[in-house]
């Protein structure tokens, strides 16, 4: 029988145009695009007809484009970036408490550079607290990191809200970070916000290839990583033509059909909430998530089965031929839940939790079959 | 270019009419070691002379630095019974150890062939006087130097510096082959270390809880395994898929005694796996105290499930002493590795400490884990694990 793959958070399979885009240039574009014989100019050109489509994809100007080598990189170049004004008055960095650790632990270098990093904490579906957010604002925060859809729980942040604390704070306006790796090509966002400075874009997350992403700037920064200055010297290195090729293919596919992919999601992710929570003893976290709840993203959902450590239900499973996972895939094979206990879920159930995430191909009769099999091992493991 | 290599036998030497017995068996050793290694090896008077080519050295070094049955060893030179050549190597033996940084020295001889024209003290003056010719900065100092030059009159006469520590004890096999209950924990290993030291070779069972326990669990108990191959030799690794029964433990039995029970059926099949095995004892990572589980009433109750030798090396060491070991022997970095122990997994949060004998006996033999062990047993899979001897250094 076919594995079902129900890892898409973690990185999507290619799409077909995506995959031949890459294929084609990766064999046929070898200058370095910094060149100025022929092929360098070839190589040029492909570079920025794809920042032009990832721009028109994003409603924006393509000066506004930097291409990186994902998620990870564009989320690190705004935060090392302080690092080149340390003689600031502005030294406090504000994050989420659920934010990715490309951010979280980037903070820990900055904090030993003399930053002070404060956590904003979260409501218990993982909600930025308004209130709190305000109360941190002062005069001294450098950066804000707030990630648009969490990546363990699907949770969407309430960007209106947000947006009012921060143009309501005193004083010079922040540099907002905004992780949008799992909302570009799946959630309806603005990405030409005029209160957020920096949005982060991860290719593979979306149907492209690992090793592209894009940072999306409103204003180009001094960076902390010097080399050849390609990019505007945002990002030095070579660049990865057919990788960022194809991230401008699968962003442009998936912009083009997130009305409809959004709407199927939403009926899969219902389908699939209703039955998790079918199965006794399971429960969906937050449990205040509702099997078509708009607070959250339709493409992710955690899930705990008390009585079973998750990386055991997720190597049952993935003997089953199902692939999930456990928190974040970035994050290794940790056993802490931070993100869920920032959410204040108790340590048993963080730990008997699992991320079910779906994508564009996810099929009713897959999600059927996952219900079928997680019960089932469910009532044989759990303990 | 040959090094030769001095070996030093330690408790051997204790031996009495059986002594060539224990020399023959450190020989046999020896040589598996190194099979893979050209090499000559002359055993004389109770002495091992062992010459291999210098591009080896790291590998031999190695392999006699883990080498129960030797106390310590040395690079030697060998020359001619003449005075002009031994000092010429006594001369070349100081100058290396000069150049490491040690300065003050003594000069020891020992003559088995008698008829060597000078006597040992006569000797060894000789050989200090022209060490201090040459080197005017050496300085005797026969209290504490800071390098010995050895000096042995035998066919031919060889010149080393201080020898490199062994691991001591008795050559592996002359105890038989126990049984060792591998887990991937600190102690275990340890414990193995100890026992082969004392001559007992080792085949190792592990108790696989998948999927409670990971495929990476696994992984660092074969790793755990080679290294402490590194001390005995290949050895085998047997793997009792052991889920179904823990499941059934947790299931019919009281959660307290949860552990307790898993400890006796983890012994009933080693039991059964020695008998199979032709093995005479089985070895335990246990030291007294340290969890619940380990308490001389519980100990009694699993220990009951066999009537073979439990062999217990670390009963009456703390848990210092072991990691302090397990740095030593090299498994201490593996075993910290984060995977699950197949022993914490259903660990019941007040487990029973001193168990009522009678009354667990006949609790645990209602769960009639019998049949079930023997399945196990059925589908126990075996590999031989080869010595891993890089990156550590008893």
């Amino acid at each position: 029988m076919s594995r079902i793959y129900l890892d898409w958070a973690a990185s999507a399979p290619a799409t077909e145009a995506a995959l031949d885009s890459f294929t084609r240039i990766a064999a046929t574009n070898y200058g370095n695009p910094s060149s100025l014989h022929y092929e360098g100019k070839a190589a040029a050109a492909l570079l920025s007809a794809a920042r032009s489509a990832v721009a028109s994809s994003l409603g924006i100007s393509q000066n506004r484009v930097y291409f990186t080598s994902g998620g990870t990189e564009s989320c690190q170049i705004p935060l090392l970036s302080l690092l080149r004004k340390q003689h600031s008055e502005k030294t406090t960095i504000l994050v989420s408490a659920i934010e990715h650790p490309a951010i979280f632990n980037q903070c820990t270098v900055l904090a030993e550079a003399g930053f002070t990093v404060k956590t904003i904490p979260t409501t218990s579906i993982g909600r930025v607290e308004a209130e709190k957010l305000a109360r941190l604002l002062d005069t001294s925060v450098a950066l804000v990191a707030i990630m648009a859809v969490n990546n363990e729980t699907g949770i969407i942040q309430d960007m209106d809200t947000i947006a009012e604390v921060i143009k309501n704070s005193a004083g010079r306006k922040p540099f907002i970070l905004c992780d949008t790796v799992q909302t570009a090509g799946k959630i309806p966002l603005n990405f030409d916000l005029d209160w957020i400075d920096a949005y982060t874009l991860s290719s593979h997350k979306l149907g492209g290839l690992r090793g592209a992403g894009a940072l999306i700037l409103r204003k180009p920064l001094q960076v902390l990583a010097l080399g050849g200055g390609q990019e505007q010297g945002l990002r030095s290195g070579t660049e990865n033509i057919a990788a960022i090729q194809a991230l401008a293919v699968a962003l442009a596919e998936s912009m083009q059909q997130l009305p409809q992919n959004h709407a199927a999601a939403a009926a899969l992710m219902g389908q699939l909430i209703s039955g998790l929570r079918s199965i006794p003893g399971v429960c969906i976290l937050p449990e205040e998530r509702g099997a078509k709840d708009e607070r959250f993203s339709p493409y992710i959902v955690n899930a705990a089965f008390p009585g079973l450590v998750g990386e055991t239900f997720l190597r049952i499973l993935d003997d089953h031929g199902i692939a999930v996972s456990t928190g974040s895939a970035c994050s290794g094979s940790g056993k802490k839940r931070r993100v869920l206990q920032a959410m204040q879920v108790p340590v048993a159930q963080a730990q008997s939790s699992i991320r079910i995430s779906i994508g564009s191909s996810t099929s009713p009769a897959e999600i059927d079959r996952f219900l079928e099999i997680a019960q089932a091992q469910y009532q044989r493991y759990r303990t | 270019m040959d090094i030769i290599y001095l070996l030093k036998l330690g408790e051997i030497h204790l031996k009495g009419e059986n002594r060539k017995q224990f020399i023959e068996l450190l020989r046999v050793n020896l040589r598996r070691r190194l099979e893979a290694i050209p090499h000559k090896l002359i055993v004389r008077d109770g002495r091992f002379f062992l010459y291999a080519p210098d591009s080896y050295d790291a590998d031999v070094s190695s392999i006699l630095n883990r080498l129960p049955g030797i106390n310590g060893w040395a690079r030697s030179k060998a020359t001619a019974k003449d005075l002009p050549a031994i000092i010429a190597a006594a001369l070349e033996v100081y100058k290396n150890r000069l150049d490491q940084g040690f300065v003050s020295f003594k000069v020891e001889s020992r003559r088995a062939d008698k008829g060597f024209a000078l006597d040992s003290y006569a000797l060894s003056r000789e050989l200090g006087h022209e060490i201090c010719e040459k080197y005017p900065q050496a300085k005797v100092d026969v209290h504490t130097p800071d390098t010995v030059i050895n000096v042995e009159v035998r066919e031919q006469v060889y010149v080393y510096a201080d020898s490199e520590s062994g691991v001591r004890g008795l050559p592996v096999g002359c105890a038989g082959k126990g049984l060792l209950l591998l887990s991937g924990g600190i102690d275990s290993p340890v414990a193995g270390f100890h026992m082969l030291r004392r001559g007992l070779a080792l085949e190792n069972l592990y108790f696989n809880a998948y999927p409670y326990t990971s495929h990476e669990a696994w992984e660092k108990v074969k790793s755990l395994a080679e290294v402490v191959a590194g001390y005995g030799g290949p050895m085998q690794l047997h793997t009792l898929h052991f889920t179904e029964i823990q499941l059934k433990i947790k299931k019919d039995a009281a959660a307290n005694c949860s552990t307790l029970y898993f400890r006796a059926a983890m012994m009933l099949s080693a039991d059964r796996l020695c008998k199979q095995r032709r093995l005479n004892s089985i070895v335990t990572g246990e030291s007294l105290s340290q969890v619940a589980s380990q308490t001389a009433e519980n100990m009694r109750f699993s220990q009951s499930y066999t009537d073979m030798a439990v062999l217990r090396p670390l009963c009456g060491t703390d848990k210092e002493d072991i990691i302090r070991t397990a740095r030593k022997i090299g498994t201490y970095e593996i075993s910290i590795l984060p995977y699950e122990d197949c022993c914490v997994l259903f660990s019941p949060k007040y487990p029973v400490i001193k168990a009522d004998f009678e009354q667990e006996r006949r609790s645990f033999d209602r769960l009639n884990l019998g049949p079930m062990i023997e399945e196990a047993l059925a589908s126990c899979e075996t590999i031989t694990v080869q010595p891993k001897t890089s990156g550590c250094k008893a």
